[in-house]
């Protein structure tokens, strides 16, 4: 049986691609051999065929390698949708939200086809079905010549015009315009069935589709864009030296800097916490996948939020919004990780914090969660869900980054490490520098405005304060636990930096020295990783800050010749660990995905 | 010649007078209700403007020997008009603490009120000012209006009861007792109140902890804190308290008895602290090691008693953070009586043996 291929490839011109796949059938020809389905008839098929790039190569072909397996979906089969929330037309509003598209909007549609068929019942009718949990969360469209024209579905039925499927292939295609949730994890099932005048189906095709889930993205992939919020007010919040050493390590790794203005936004400096980014991953025909930015924004609430959108809303790049109504910092961006790949989890999976635990040294519950929408959401990602979850209840803003932070580590079986603040080990490294006779040494030298200058003996010397650094410690073990019990990582994937903690308010924590897992992680293209990270402030012996030593003396054997580190520690002192947060928490960044797959995993 | 006399005789007397002055104005401060701040602002600002000659009279009285149960209010007045007059710096940072200004505030990373950095951070020296500022001056602050002028309030409030303790300034006692006692105050403040006279009372302070724990009137919170607070007090008699009330069946089996049995599980791990008795120095040593092992040794005996308490009890095993206590709980891992304690004990072996290998 000769077989005609016909090939639909949305990688290049929509327009041009929906004429080729109107003149292939108008060609005739071509049908699906397994399974037991007849042969085409010259004047279209006899059968329901209903087609989509149901094996993902990015090319939409009416033969076995779109047909077999198309209605499963698996590691091999099953077509993929995209969640149309970028903004192609720059008018300010996400493209699923309106039913005008632009050409270049018609490349993030999905293509369906409903095959050219002979000998139509009179008085019949055909539909295409929607699956109960998608119905109302996807939208789809069919081409009138060149442009795609919203369908209007009823009780899940779209109609298909028998006039138009009896002269040539009737070509839709379908967006999402849902979020994933717990009720529908993005899968679709269109079934497309032919019905004679009493309703009875003569023929039916089965497609499945599921919509691209957001994937995060982890500190190992490369960034294309830093962005920071500029506060040039030459005050003591003014963060010109973190700014520099951005500036700095972009520019040798090749990276945009986006230096937003501090003004219009009150110098609401936490732009971490505002969005968390990532990508939506589409197959395409050859390499490299096609990747489109989402920024999922956080309910949060303040002013560097309306940068956000309409600022990160453009072709190409989308906002995922309204998530939760509980006011807690907890559902901010500084509190959504990702834990690099492991076991079976290629793409990693989201790490966040919260928990029901104690305010540490007490006995009194505090409780506090991610708004359970995010967390529902993380949970109906297929690819970064279920959500890891470790103790930061106790934290005054209570953020995983405060105490973790994944960073590559060529030079490891693993390829990372997570980077975790140890209150006992900068504890002891100050009591051991005060049983030397270093007790006078200065810690947080010239820090006197807020009364931050102190010395080592002051510390090691304040009974109640070493005791903290104990139950933060045990805290931060529990967390730890979390993370290990959750991805199989071992404490030899554990690097601990010294970080004290103290109280800042209403029992709640935050750290005392800049929180130095608290970093800005560049892999840069060129191959060396760049990590901007607090100055630690610590008291010098010899060998200069003892702290900055012993951070040095971890990390760069994580690293290798061939890629290396480059570590700038940064005074981010009074710009922002003197208002509880640190260099991680004042920057966001954009990475590239690794050129993989995430549905054949 | 008579007029050189007169004048030294004056120049003699002036301290002296100064001094009487002085000592009648701090009479009538300690007679100041709390909260009167405007008797008591009319007197310090009669005594801080008679600027440094006041020093030498302000200093007697504010002598640590006068910090007694019914002298303290008026050695804290005279050490708040010292200070003012020494180091007015703290005192402008006492009175408008940077974390309570909306301004400034807002710009935190949750913004929200909060100056526990801002007393904490400023001299040990400086306690009688923030004792100052609870007792008289606290509701003199402009807070804003609603529901944000309420989390103000609460930070003050609660930042001032902290601070005395986080510099475990002795002289903050009975102004901790004060507090911890005051029916009036919510819950959160007496809790934090009850911590700092643990770790500014000293011995002194353990009968009345005890007298809150075993007090049934009392809020089950502010007995809970009472419990914790014990475990600040670096004495054996903190552990005698502590251990006596775990083994008083009527009191951990009574009403609210598994929150005062967690509570003074806490306080177990709190007095054994490994890096407290360590910055206690040298001369504590032999104390700390036994109190040390005591601790540890009652905590194992908790694994038995509570085991469903485990994760708790692992926590205090880990700050205690004795090395034989490791071979303790893994000789119970095998011979525990039931499952549940050998397997409460096993939960603690990984988490004690990481916490041991940071000090090795």
């Amino acid at each position: 049986m000769s077989r005609q291929k016909r090939t639909f490839t949305w990688a290049v011109s929509v327009l041009g691609a929906i004429g080729l796949v109107l003149a292939a059938c108008g060609g005739g020809g071509g049908g699906k051999t397994p399974g037991g389905k007849p042969a085409t008839t010259a004047g279209g098929k006899t059968f329901a065929d209903l087609d989509v790039d149901s094996n993902r190569n990015g090319a939409l072909t009416d033969d076995a390698a779109d047909d077999d397996f198309e209605d499963q979906w698996n590691q091999t089969h099953g077509a993929v949708f995209y969640f149309n929330i970028d903004d192609d037309n720059s008018n300010g509003q996400t493209d699923h939200s309106e039913s005008a598209k632009t050409a270049k909007d018609i490349l993030d549609l999905t293509p369906v086809v409903a095959r050219h068929m002979s000998g139509l019942p009179a008085g019949g009718s055909a539909k295409i079905l929607v699956n109960a949990a998608a119905q109302g969360r996807i939208r789809m469209y069919m081409y009138q010549a060149a442009t795609p024209t919203q369908m209007s579905p009823t009780a899940g039925e779209y109609d298909i015009p028998f006039a138009m499927l009896g002269t040539g292939d009737v070509i839709m295609a379908i967006e999402g315009n849902t979020r994933l949730s717990p009720s529908w994890n993005g899968q679709v099932t269109l079934t497309f069935e032919v019905r004679d005048s009493g309703g009875t189906v003569q023929s039916s095709d089965v497609i499945q589709l599921r919509q691209a889930p957001p994937i995060f993205a982890t500190n190992l992939w490369t960034p294309t864009q830093v962005q920071v919020v500029v506060d040039n007010t030459g005050g003591l919040s003014n963060n010109s030296a973190l700014i520099a050493a951005l500036t700095t390590a972009t520019t040798a790794a090749g990276i945009t800097l986006v230096q937003v203005p501090g003004a219009p936004y009150n110098y609401d400096r936490w732009i971490q916490d505002s969005h968390e980014p990532g990508v939506h991953l589409l197959p395409t025909n050859g390499a490299p996948r096609r990747s489109i930015v989402f920024n999922y924004q956080c309910y949060r609430n303040r002013q560097i939020d309306t940068w956000v959108v309409p600022g990160l809303i453009d072709p190409d790049q989308g906002v995922l919004a309204d998530f939760g109504v509980v006011d807690t910092s907890l559902s901010y961006g500084g509190n959504i990780e990702v834990v690099p790949p492991h076991n079976s989890r290629a793409w990693g999976r989201a790490l966040i914090g919260g928990g029901n635990g104690n305010l540490v040294g007490t006995t009194t519950s505090a409780t506090d969660y991610m708004d359970n929408t995010n967390r529902q959401w993380f949970d109906a990602n297929p690819i970064m869900g279920p959500h890891v979850q470790a103790t930061t209840e106790w934290l005054a803003v209570g953020h995983i980054d405060e105490y973790t932070m994944f960073i590559p580590a060529p030079n490891t079986a693993r390829g990372y490490v997570c980077l975790i603040a140890s209150p006992m080990r900068a504890w002891n490294q100050l009591f051991a520098m005060d049983a030397a006779g270093g007790g006078g040494n200065v810690v947080f030298q010239g820090r006197t405005s807020f009364g931050w200058q102190t010395t080592v003996g002051a510390i090691v010397g304040n009974g109640p304060l070493g005791t903290l650094q104990q139950q933060v410690q045990a805290r931060i073990d529990q967390g730890r636990n979390e993370i290990k019990a959750a991805t199989g990582l071992t404490d030899a994937d554990f690097i601990e930096l010294p970080v004290l903690f103290e109280h800042v308010g209403g029992g709640y924590l935050a750290a005392y020295n800049p929180g130095v897992v608290n970093m800005v992680c560049l892999p840069g293209a060129n191959g060396t990783t760049y990590l901007i990270i607090p100055d630690p402030e610590g008291p010098n012996d010899a060998g200069g800050d003892i702290w900055q030593q012993d951070i040095l003396a971890q990390i760069n054997p994580l690293f290798t010749a061939g890629n290396p580190v480059d570590v700038a520690f940064t005074d981010v002192f009074y710009s922002y660990h003197d208002l509880l947060g640190e260099a991680h928490c004042g920057t966001n960044t954009i990475r590239t995905a690794p050129d993989d797959d995430w549905w054949d995993k | 010649m008579k007029t050189l006399t007169l004048s030294a005789l004056i120049a003699l007397l002036a301290p002296l007078a100064a001094a009487q002055q002085i000592g009648t104005l701090l009479d009538e401060a300690a007679k100041a209700q709390t909260g009167d701040h405007a008797k008591w602002i009319a007197i310090r600002d009669q005594i801080v403007g008679m600027g440094e000659q006041a020093l030498p009279a302000l200093r007697d009285a504010g002598a640590e020997a006068n910090w007694t149960e019914q002298g303290w209010v008026r050695a804290m007045a005279a050490d708040a008009c010292r200070l003012r007059i020494e180091n007015s710096q703290a005192a402008a940072t006492v009175d408008n603490p940077p974390g309570l200004n909306p301004e400034r505030y807002s710009m935190f990373r949750k913004p929200v009120p909060m100056c526990n950095r801002d007393f904490n951070h400023l001299p040990k020296g400086t306690v009688p000012l923030m004792l100052e500022r609870y007792r008289w001056t606290m509701e003199k602050q402009d807070f804003s209006e609603g529901a944000a002028g309420q989390a103000e309030r609460e930070a003050l409030g609660t930042a001032l009861l902290h601070a005395p303790g986080h510099h475990g300034d002795a002289r903050a006692r009975f102004a901790m007792e004060a507090a911890m006692k005051d029916s009036t105050l919510p819950d959160t403040w007496r809790q934090e109140a009850a911590v700092s006279l643990g770790k500014t009372g000293g011995v002194g302070a353990v009968k009345t902890l005890e007298a809150t724990v075993d007090d049934v009137a009392q809020p089950i919170a502010v007995r809970e804190a009472a419990a914790w607070a014990i475990g600040r007090v670096s004495d054996p008699t903190a552990y005698t308290a502590l251990d006596s009330r775990l083994g008083n069946k009527e009191l951990t089996g009574g009403q609210h008895g598994d929150r005062l049995a967690r509570a003074l599980i806490n306080g177990v791990g709190i007095l054994g602290s490994r890096a407290a008795w360590q910055a206690r120095g040298a001369m504590s040593a032999a104390t700390g090691d036994s109190v040390r092992n005591d601790c540890a040794r009652l905590l194992v005996d908790q694994l038995k008693a509570r085991p469903a308490d485990a994760e708790l009890i692992r926590d205090q095993l880990s700050i205690v953070a004795l090395e034989r206590s490791l071979d303790w709980v893994k000789a119970l891992a095998i011979d525990g009586e039931t499952e549940a304690i050998r397997n409460a004990a096993q939960s603690c072996v990984d988490p004690l043996t990481l916490t041991l290998s940071r000090y090795k």
